[in-house]
């Protein structure tokens, strides 16, 4: 397995740098980054300021834990993870100890913020990230990172808010910038884009020096698509339709592996469901739909009026509405009048109507399922950057932690995966010269639309071994001639025995199978 | 309370009996004078700018406000307008679209409605190829019927430098502007830009803002009274003024369009639109209505009285008994004509004094031009290299240049019409001229008619020859070489020929020009710095202000340099617009003194019955003239109640520009002309 090997190759190094002093420092970010391998698949969330970033991790966790409340707290970069305990640990820029206390501290904190407390003061501007550990069943798959976003540019309350803690919007996007890009992969949010083009739209996010890592290890969300309705019956398709564009028109796809509409609110709002608003669903959705349809399309005049036939109190219509926004109600009472009633249903089908099921799907899929190479191609992105112009006298210093390097990096070299993952990367970049068809199969075998190997192969779900190994065989008959030819050149020419070696290594995993 | 509507139409009814008045008395510079200024009233227009980032619904908004449900302007989740958009009235639905020709001369094209798409959206034009520089829409709406022109503009981001170049240049003659927003996202940072850039064009002027914040989208969200607030708040900030200076209307085109469909009065509530016109006339009527009003009031008053003239003296010579009496008339008339037929003899003196005075004028626009500048370059120097979307993307702070130089050059070009209508009517009355001059103190000065209009100097001195001349130079200058030329010139051309009508057209095309060559020179420093800004990426952000700010150094030379190539048009410009008028109300006088003379030698014989026929004759001439005074004195009434409660000029500003707070005491009547006036002094 990859992840032994690697595992293997950070220990080689490390008994390489172990009996020499000076490599001391070398040592401890080599063994950093080796650590990191063994640490949950990162992934970051990153936009624009107001974007809707904290709004989807929320929705992503199924409960509210960003800290939206204090505006003090919202220039943080939230880190959440899985722990058994909830605690919450304040990370110090300045390298001070890092501080762990009870999630309540949290509340806490935003309270002596808002009342302009200079202690805490003190203490927010030395904060370089909060760590909350919550025992949630999402945080099994991999860890997220919020941050407080790419546009430096804050003003009105966020500069009032920043003025006091003596930070500039520089150093709060700079952070954002560092921790966006330290995670293993990367959700750009877009909420509906107040650009001229779409193509303006991605240059936030391609000046931002963020798309490095490009589509392998990004996906996109386009949130707030729940603002399409009422002018839209179906907003979820609207958005497909402008994330298509985005994709195809304004080449997002250079950039993203793929851009998904997501009714953000509805999902948050879904996750942190009340029994009470849970009722006054239910009471909602004995109101004949045209008439609900028409008081919902006055947001305003549903949340503060008396209203026909509607026995829920304008307050917690308010809250509702609020909460679901009004394409959320339409939808819970909807399907409240189909017969899903049960809270827990309920919950699962918002989820599921409001994109958020098969956007954690996609993220498991394309990001948890290639965690270890992503991971690894990271841990050896950082131990590249390691070695410094050597100092003319260092006795072999230098030497020594260029040997501890080589042994890191040749896993690029050596393993497949890091074959595949370079062969996508040419792809998504442009530089693939394949058939449309041969680009198809690429992605497919490389697991871009699936892990399983009948998914690789392109076959129904339920194909016999036989069928999966005569057709593995039949691929890799085909790759074989193409090598033998050459036929093309440059990245294309070198990721023609990768194919075919990928299509030997699940031939040997079908064929396995049969034994 | 009547309306801009009704009052207009009444006073464009009172044109006909004095037209056939002074036709029967063959006097022929009335005559064509009362034609002019009905022309100019009845085809006078009320701009009203549509301004805001893109996607926030301003085309929604504007086909609900012209109750348009066929999408007269193309709206759609996946495209944004990026065009500038004009709608006016007309006899037919027209739809030109304006080309930039090969040469930079622009091109017109009329085109169907189903083409609309293809030239102002952004997929239907992909990085605008087809060269499209402006749409003029003209519908036979009722709701366009009082002469309100509406220009959509693109998103102001910059993105497009020069159309947004093309938006700001507009702003200052726009008589009112919707900045138009929404409650579902919160103000971006180039809206506050934006804003920030156009409060410039205020405090040149001097005036009291014409603009209006409009947050659509209120149906989606169930508590937007936060939202208004805070973006009052930040609103308030960015424009330097009070926070209850700042009229916030949240509507609902939506809403506004189900009221019209269905008629459901919970939907025109949420639409909220009665209190939106109601905001937009309120500054319409403060800033332009009373001076379309004012300028035909006081040329039928002119006109009126001048006719009367020959009728009072005829009246006066049958009154006088003794031939003493008629002497001493008589000598009195004799002694005015002549008087009136010497003043063009002094045209020397005068055009002196006048030359001096606009002279005077000029050196006022400079300073104010000066000082916007002074707002704009401090903007850049605190605020444009500190932004990250600036220092990543040096093109879009060029535009953002661009632009801001477009506002206080439209700023300067409105001022200089204001300014020009107050010389003309303090030179009538105090220099060596002795001529009628306005009487409703309430109103505003009548503007100046530009040359073109006047019509009464030679096909020579017209400026069109002018106009082709500074274009030709300002392009010539060619100080962006051929990048700048290119991108420039369809910019200039375009701004010259349709943005500033009437009296700025020579300096109207010298500053299009203006802004044209800065878009173009950036448009070519832009080029080689993104490059370089790419392989810098965003490392050393001081390194990259200190670049910029080197590199745009020469650039604020450069627009000195146009801004008196500018103002010397500009004054030009003006001496020969008041001359012309002068020349003309001089006409006006002498064919009134003339036509009197003539009279006094007819009505010398006569019986006494004779002469109590002929008073009575007289008297039934002189009944319409007189009926028009009356009608005219209540209606300029009536104008000067629909600008509202008098306010005072610059309380509004934050005293950045040049004038502010010292003009007061000039006496002057209307509004927004207090400051330069001060600056005289």
């Amino acid at each position: 397995m990859i992840r032994e090997r690697a595992g293997s190759a950070f220990r080689d190094a490390d008994a390489i740098l172990a009996g020499h002093p000076g490599a001391a420092e070398a040592r401890r970010l080599i063994a950093e980054a080796g650590g990191r391998f063994t640490e949950r698949l990162r992934v970051a969330l990153a936009g624009r300021v107001s974007s809707g970033k904290s709004t989807l991790t929320n929705a992503l966790l199924g409960t509210e834990l960003a800290p939206t409340g204090a505006l003090e707290l919202t220039f943080n970069v939230s880190h959440f993870r899985y722990g058994d305990e909830p605690s919450l640990t304040v990370h110090f820029q300045d390298g001070t100890e890092p501080r762990r206390s009870d999630l309540d501290e949290l509340a806490r904190m935003a309270v002596r913020a808002s009342d302009h407390d200079p202690a805490m003061r003190d203490l927010l501007n030395r904060v370089d990230h909060l760590e909350i550990a919550q025992p949630i069943p999402a945080l099994l798959d991999f860890d997220l990172v919020d941050t407080p976003g790419l546009d430096s540019s804050l003003r009105g309350d966020s500069a009032n808010a920043l003025r006091w803690l003596g930070r500039s919007a520089e150093e709060v996007g700079d952070l954002s910038d560092r921790h966006a890009s330290q995670a293993d992969a990367l959700i750009l949010v877009f909420d509906r884009g107040l650009a001229s083009s779409d193509a303006e739209l991605l240059d936030d996010f391609t000046g931002s020096g963020l798309s490095a890592s490009g589509p392998v290890t990004t996906v996109g969300a386009l949130t707030k698509v729940e603002f399409y309705w009422p002018r839209h019956d179906d907003p979820l398709a609207e958005g497909r339709r402008v994330a298509e564009s985005l994709m195809s028109d304004a080449g997002a796809d250079r950039l993203l592996f793929q851009l998904r509409p997501l009714a953000s609110l509805v999902a948050a709002g879904a996750g942190l469901l009340t029994p009470e608003q849970h009722a006054d669903l239910v009471s909602l959705a004995t109101v004949p739909p045209e008439t609900l349809r028409k008081y919902l399309r006055r947001a305003p005049h549903f949340a503060s009026r008396e209203l026909d036939g509607v026995t829920v109190p304008a307050q917690r219509r308010a809250t509702l509405a609020a909460r679901f926004a009004p394409f959320g109600i339409w939808l819970a009472c909807g399907l409240i009048r189909e017969g899903c009633a049960d809270p827990t249903e309920l919950r699962r089908e918002l989820l599921d109507r409001s994109g958020l099921t098969a956007f954690r799907e996609l993220l498991l899929g394309h990001f948890a399922a290639r965690a270890d190479v992503i991971k690894l191609d990271r841990a050896i992105q950082e131990v590249r950057l390691l070695p410094a112009p050597p100092p003319p006298d260092d006795g072999g210093r230098q030497d020594t932690i260029n040997r501890a390097v080589a042994v890191i990096t040749a896993l690029a070299h050596q393993e497949h995966a890091f074959q595949e993952l370079t062969v996508l990367r040419d792809h998504y970049a442009g530089r693939l010269t394949f058939s449309a068809a041969e680009t198809a199969e690429i992605l497919r075998v490389l697991g871009e639309e699936g892990s399983s190997p009948a998914e690789r192969l392109g076959l129904p779900a339920d194909s016999k071994p036989d069928a999966l190994s005569a057709r593995a065989i039949d691929r890799l008959d085909h790759w074989a001639a193409l090598e033998q030819e050459h036929a093309h050149s440059g990245p294309s020419r070198t990721a023609i025995p990768v194919v075919r070696r990928t299509y030997e290594i699940l031939l040997d995993e079908v064929s396995g199978d049969d034994a | 309370m009547s309306t801009y509507d009704d009052l207009r139409a009444e006073t464009l009814a009172l044109f006909a009996p004095v037209t056939t008045a002074a036709e029967t008395a063959n006097a022929d510079e009335t005559a064509r004078r009362l034609s002019d200024a009905h022309d100019r009233l009845a085809d006078g227009e009320l701009t009203v700018v549509v301004c805001g980032e893109f996607k926030r619904g301003k085309s929604t908004l504007l086909n609900a406000l012209l109750h348009e449900r066929e999408e007269l302007l193309p709206t759609d989740t996946l495209y944004a307008t990026r065009l500038v958009t004009t709608v006016s009235y007309g006899e037919t639905e027209q739809i030109t679209v304006t080309l930039e020709g090969a040469d930079g001369v622009p091109e017109r094209k009329e085109i169907s409605r189903a083409d609309v798409a293809k030239y102002v959206t952004e997929s239907g034009n992909p990085g605008n190829v087809e060269r499209a520089l402006l749409l003029e829409i003209t519908s036979p709406s009722p709701r366009l019927r009082s002469g309100v022109r509406w220009v959509d503009t693109p998103g102001v981001g910059g993105v497009f430098a020069e159309h947004t170049a093309v938006t700001m240049g507009f702003l200052p003659s726009a008589d009112a502007l919707i900045f138009v927003s929404d409650v579902t996202q919160p103000l971006t940072e180039s809206e506050l830009t934006f804003l920030r850039s156009a409060s410039t064009a205020a405090k040149v002027v001097d005036d009291t803002d014409g603009s209006i914040f409009v947050l659509t989208k209120v149906d989606l969200v169930a508590d937007y009274q936060t939202f208004v607030d805070s973006f009052a708040a930040k609103a308030a900030e960015a424009t330097g003024r009070k926070r209850d200076e700042v009229t916030v209307v949240p509507v609902s085109a939506h809403a506004q369009q189900e009221y019209l469909t269905g008629g459901d009065e919970a939907d025109r509530e949420l639409g909220n639109f009665d209190a939106l016109e109601t905001a937009l006339w309120t500054v319409l009527n403060r800033r332009r209505a009373t001076l379309l009003l004012g300028g035909a009031l006081t040329a039928l008053d002119d006109a009126a009285a001048a006719l009367l003239v020959p009728i009072e003296t005829a009246t006066e010579s049958l009154r006088r008994t003794t031939d003493e009496e008629l002497e001493t008339f008589r000598t009195e008339i004799e002694a005015r004509r002549r008087r009136v037929a010497e003043l063009p003899k002094d045209q020397a003196r005068w055009r002196g004094e006048l030359k001096e005075e606009v002279s005077v004028l000029a050196g006022t626009l400079k300073r104010r031009a000066s000082a916007g500048l002074d707002e704009v370059w401090q903007r850049f120097n605190t605020d444009y290299v500190f932004q990250e979307r600036f220092l990543d993307q040096p093109d879009q702070l060029i535009g953002q240049l661009s632009s801001d130089v477009a506002v206080v050059v439209g700023a300067v070009n409105e001022l200089a019409d204001r300014e020009a209508a107050r010389i003309l009517a303090e030179f009538a009355a105090s220099s060596s001229l002795e001529l009628r001059n306005p009487r409703f103190p309430a109103l505003p000065y009548p503007s100046v008619p530009s040359v073109a209009v006047t019509g009464s100097l030679g096909e020579a001195d017209r400026p069109s020859s002018d106009v082709r001349r500074m274009r030709e130079t300002t392009f010539g200058a060619g100080t962006g070489g051929a990048v700048g030329a290119g991108a420039g010139a369809g910019i200039g051309a375009l701004i010259g020929t349709f943005i500033f009508p009437g009296l700025g057209t020579a300096a109207g095309a010298t500053i299009g020009g203006w802004i044209g060559s800065a878009v173009g020179v950036t448009a070519g420093a832009a080029t080689t710095w993104k490059h370089s800004g790419e392989e810098a990426k965003k490392r050393d952000r001081e390194a990259r202000r200190r670049s910029i700010k080197t590199e745009l150094g020469g650039l604020r030379r450069e627009q000195d340099r146009h801004l008196d190539e500018a103002i010397a048009a500009l004054r030009v410009e003006l001496v020969k617009s008041i001359t012309a008028e002068l020349e003309s109300r001089i006409a006006q006088e002498k064919e009134s003194i003339d036509s009197a003379v003539r009279r006094l030698r007819r009505s010398q014989a006569g019986t006494e019955q004779e002469a109590a026929q002929r008073l009575a004759e007289l008297e039934a001439e002189r009944a319409p003239l007189d009926a028009t005074r009356e009608a005219v004195a209540r209606l300029a009434d009536q104008a000067a109640a629909l600008a509202g409660p008098s306010r005072t000029p610059g309380d509004t500003g934050t005293g950045a520009g040049a004038g502010t707070g010292a003009g007061t005491g000039a006496g002057s009547s209307g509004r927004g002309r207090a400051g330069a006036a001060g600056d005289r002094s």
